[in-house]
């Protein structure tokens, strides 16, 4: 069952919290609707599970619009924050609890609740309260209430945000497995970029209402449309330096303060247009004086194990990148930086749209890799 | 309620160090405390010993022990020239009401609190107004008129009457009351009853219900003792000796000042006490959470 | 349109009965207000006539002085005595077992029914020796026994009053000064503050509002009841404990003038719906309006 949004708005008493949304998500697909705190991926999913109905505009289950389909009616699953066991069941009774509201026969409902239990390995913990168990195991009983069913669309909502880390990517890789194995279309919102990135067919970034850009995660991160996706993804975050464009032959060059680059790239922009540049901090490169584009001073180093990340400033500006261990560099050096050219990003500083992946080309990608999964 | 992961509750704060006062201090704030509640107790001691005493010393020391007092439970007593009826009818009449009351009363603040806490409708601010001004209302003002409504419904002298009254003048506030504890039922668990297949009325009774309990146990414990102890309807609008209750058996022992038993009276006294006692005992945390006068959050 | 049925549903058995028993009711006494209206029950018009009688009524200012003495005072006790009570048992007592005990005992008045409760003050006010405090008085002063309810009548509905009042008050500025953070205790010592400037600056602040509350909701409901005056002295000896709302129910009950006590009590109920405006006032009302959230 594929769903289509179309043109859907949600207006609360005081603001618009979605504005003319328009998306489609295949059968059997994992989206992630990720964004910060307040930009309507909640909102989305209420009106997904009917609890919220829309002012506008048509949500499409299939052919069917299920606009004021009551949340009973709609065989979905969910899995919320909080988990929302019912405290006063057993573990049993709440993963049976869907089909007992189905009316199906006792001795079914609870040899259906047991397999799913298994699935979720939570076999042996089927007679205890929810109160006994822990956050992880609580998790797992909401899953396999949701799943019990066997819905058409499962809909997760921070399902692992009062998880502690280590869980966390346990049941991403659990949880990412089982859905591909049940092959059920599956719907998560969550405001962890990391989470969405490595559970995602594909994700829709949302801000303010609006669907900002939803593509595969390798999409997005190579390719983001614009200042807030880039800003969103990617983990440290993209760092963006001001710097205007100066056309030349065949090229132009980026002139910001103390650095300037010749771009072999020509923009429809007119000439002297302000920008942002964006460069993500695995696209830097310590060099030599000479070859060096940025200069800066370190003002801080963290090692991760593996390699280590610094942070250094040039002027004003923070700019943040990667060096290997085996690199001797001080707190207070100097330092001189090369952005790989083929991997940065120019972002117009009037409306924040990438000028240099534009819209067209990105589409034409995704329509191309995307497809069907 | 906690539904998150197993919190284990924080200490309780009982080391003194912690809040490092004078011992002092904390010593003379007993004193004071004690002193201002002997009276208290003094009256309550009274109340059992007399009960149990053929005459007292002081006022306060028994002479002799005996169940004389008690003999209401046996016999049916005669104060002045007038015989009393039956203490075991004024102990069913009292019962029937108070437990009327706890149903009536329960059913409807239940249903009325579920509907001001999670339900959307029009005049929906303005019913919420309502129930917190009528919980504040001098309803005792109101008797005269009362007095005539009853009478045109033909409900004067029943404990029916009463009953009712008394469950109008307490709806609101233990409306009020359960509102609270529906508000604290999290929409999370609502919601996923929703979409775990029920309605609105299913998502109601067999999850938010279970999960409002307490409330529920705490408004019916709060209605049946306010039952048990009305005494002003029963005073104003019963007058059949068939529908006596406790307190207005007692009111009628009381009556003539001039020969007042005080035994016999503090025996109907604590006998009518005794369900009130026992509630106090066991829910007193409870009850204390609960304002008496309802305002959960102030 | 459908959603709507099943609240109004829900709501409809509360609304019946406040039709019935305070709508209804509020809307007779009004007009009762207006007529003769005696135990035959009839509705005769008499305009303002009621309303003359209780101003030039012969016991009018004695019931209003009354009324006043006996308000005023109780309240005192209900907000000070409770504050003192709170004070003692929740902040001077760390302890909180003991605490706990204290304020038990101390509800003990309020849910004890009236008739014990009023009986217990009887034996401590009684005429002979045998009450509690004629004992102490002989006893300490070798007075002879005084009849308290008789001599001192209004003092004594204020003791008995105030007594159950007070409980209310305790509970909820115990629970205010319970909910301070005992952090800002800590912090306090450690600055060096002094007692008085912990109560001024820390606790004070929290229990305001609760007082503001206590005051004006005691208010009203002093205002209007009667039931332990009524068991205690029945407003005697003659009128010298009657309060207003007394003599209305006595107008009414006792000597069947329905018309005129409706006049009485009008005027409590007009002075009660004000000062139930104020209350919503304090009570910031709005905070606790949450909306619903499915659809």
């Amino acid at each position: 069952m594929n769903i289509r949004f179309e043109q859907v708005s949600k207006q609360f008493s005081n603001h618009m919290a979605i504005s003319d949304l328009n998306f489609t998500i295949q059968d059997g697909e994992f989206v992630c609707l990720l964004g910060p705190s307040g930009c309507g991926k909640t909102t989305t999913l209420m009106m997904l599970a009917g609890l919220y109905q829309p002012t506008k505009g048509n949500i499409y289950f299939g052919d069917q619009v299920i606009n004021h389909l009551e949340p009973k009616d709609r065989n979905i699953g969910m899995v919320f924050q909080s988990y929302a066991l019912y405290p006063h069941m057993t573990v049993r009774d709440n993963i049976a609890f869907p089909l007992k509201q189905q009316k199906v026969p006792k001795k079914i409902r609870y040899g259906r609740a047991e397999k799913t239990a298994r699935l979720v390995r939570l076999e042996n913990y089927l007679d205890r309260k929810p109160s006994q168990l822990s956050g992880g195991q609580q998790q797992r009983v909401a899953l396999a209430r949701a799943l019990v069913k066997e819905p058409n669309l499962l809909l997760l909502d921070e399902p692992m945000s009062n998880l502690d880390a280590r869980l966390k990517i346990e049941m991403r890789d659990e949880l990412r497995q089982l859905q591909k194995q049940l092959k059920i279309t599956t719907i998560m919102v969550t405001h962890d970029q990391e989470e969405a990135m490595a559970m995602a067919d594909r994700i829709a970034i949302l801000d303010r209402g609006e669907i900002q850009q939803f593509d595969t995660p390798e999409q997005l991160f190579a390719y983001p449309k614009n200042v807030f996706v880039a800003r969103f993804l990617g983990n440290p975050p993209m760092n963006f330096l001001d710097a205007e464009i100066i056309h030349e032959l065949d090229g132009m060059i980026v002139h910001g303060e103390g650095y300037h680059f010749y771009l072999q790239k020509q923009l429809h922009i007119p000439n002297k247009t302000k920008i942002t540049l964006g460069i993500r901090p695995h696209d830097l490169q310590v060099v030599s004086e000479r070859r060096g584009i940025f200069s800066a001073v370190v003002t801080n180093i963290e090692h991760l194990g593996r390699e280590k990340l610094l942070s250094a400033t040039m002027g004003e500006q923070p700019i943040r990148f990667f060096v290997s261990n085996d690199q001797k560099i001080k707190y207070g050096d100097r330092i001189y930086l090369s952005p790989n050219l083929e991997a940065i990003h120019i972002f117009s500083k009037e409306t924040g749209e990438n000028l240099l992946w534009s819209r067209e080309v990105s589409y034409e990608q995704v329509e191309g890799k995307t497809g069907l999964i | 309620m906690d539904i998150g992961s197993n919190v284990t509750p924080a200490p309780k704060m009982k080391s003194p160090t912690l809040l490092r006062k004078s011992h002092r201090k904390i010593i003379i704030s007993y004193i004071i405390l004690t002193f201002l509640s002997l009276p208290l107790f003094f009256m309550y001691l009274w109340l059992f010993l007399s009960s149990i005493s053929s005459e007292m010393v002081a006022g306060i020391i028994p002479k002799q022990i005996t169940f004389e007092n008690w003999r209401f439970l046996w016999e049916n007593v005669e104060v002045g020239s007038r015989q009393l009826p039956s203490i075991w009818l004024a102990t069913w009449n009292t019962l029937l009401l108070a437990g009327g009351l706890t149903i009536i009363e329960v059913i409807i603040s239940v249903m009325a609190g579920y509907a001001l806490s999670r339900m959307e409708f029009p005049g929906r601010t303005f019913f919420l107004r309502s129930v917190i001004l009528l919980h504040a209302f001098p309803s005792v003002a109101l008797l005269i008129a009362v007095f005539y409504v009853l009478d045109t419904l033909g409900l004067i002298d029943t404990l029916w009457g009463v009953m009712l009254v008394k469950a109008a003048l307490q709806i609101p506030m233990s409306t009020y009351i359960i509102k609270g504890f529906f508000d604290d039922v999290p929409w999370d668990v609502e919601w996923s009853a929703l979409i775990d297949g029920c309605n609105r009325i299913k998502a109601w009774y067999q999850v938010v219900i279970p999960l409002v309990k307490p409330g529920i146990a705490a408004i019916s414990i709060f209605s049946f003792l306010a039952g048990w102890s009305e005494f002003l309807l029963l005073y104003t609008f019963i007058f059949d000796d068939q529908n006596i209750t406790l307190a207005t058996y007692l009111q009628k022992i009381i009556g003539d000042f001039q020969m007042v038993d005080y035994g016999l009276l503090t025996a109907a006294g604590l006998f009518y006490m005794l369900p009130v006692i026992f509630f106090f005992i066991f829910t007193q945390k409870s009850l204390m959470q609960m304002n008496m006068g309802g305002n959960k959050r102030v | 349109m459908k959603k709507w049925v099943l609240p109004y549903l829900m709501l409809t058995p509360f609304l019946l009965l406040v039709l019935l028993f305070f709508v209804t009711p509020v809307v007779i006494t009004t007009i009762m207000a207006f007529t003769n209206m005696d135990y035959s029950m009839e509705w005769n018009f008499i305009g303002l006539q009621n309303f003359e009688k209780i101003v030039s009524d012969p016991n009018f200012s004695q019931i209003v002085f009354n009324t006043f003495i006996y308000v005023g005072f109780t309240l005192l006790i209900n907000v000070f005595f409770a504050l003192l009570l709170a004070l003692l048992s929740s902040y001077y007592i760390p302890f909180e077992q003991s605490g706990l005990f204290f304020r038990a005992l101390w509800m003990l008045p309020r849910i004890t029914p009236p008739v014990v409760y009023v009986l217990l003050w009887l034996w401590i006010f009684d005429a002979s020796e045998y009450g509690l405090l004629n004992t102490l008085t002989s006893f300490f002063f070798s007075n002879d026994p005084i009849a308290w309810l008789i001599d001192h009548p209004m003092t004594a509905i204020i003791l008995v009053n105030g007594m159950v009042g007070a409980s209310f008050g305790m509970i909820i500025f115990s629970s205010a000064i319970q909910s301070i953070p005992r952090d800002l205790f800590k912090a306090a010592q450690v600055d060096g503050a002094s007692e008085w400037s912990v109560f001024k600056d820390i606790i004070l602040p929290s229990i305001k509002w609760p007082i503001m509350f206590v005051t004006v909701w005691q208010l009203l409901s002093l205002l209007t009841s009667y039931e332990y005056i009524l068991l205690l002295t029945d407003g005697g000896p003659v009128f010298e404990s009657e309060v207003w709302p007394l003599y209305s129910y006595h107008k009414a009950f006792k000597n069947l003038e329905f018309g005129y006590g409706s006049a009485l009590s009008l005027i409590l109920v007009i002075i009660a719906i004000l000062l139930t405006g104020v209350l919503l006032k304090l009570f910031k009302f709005n905070r606790m309006i949450q909306s619903s959230r499915i659809e």
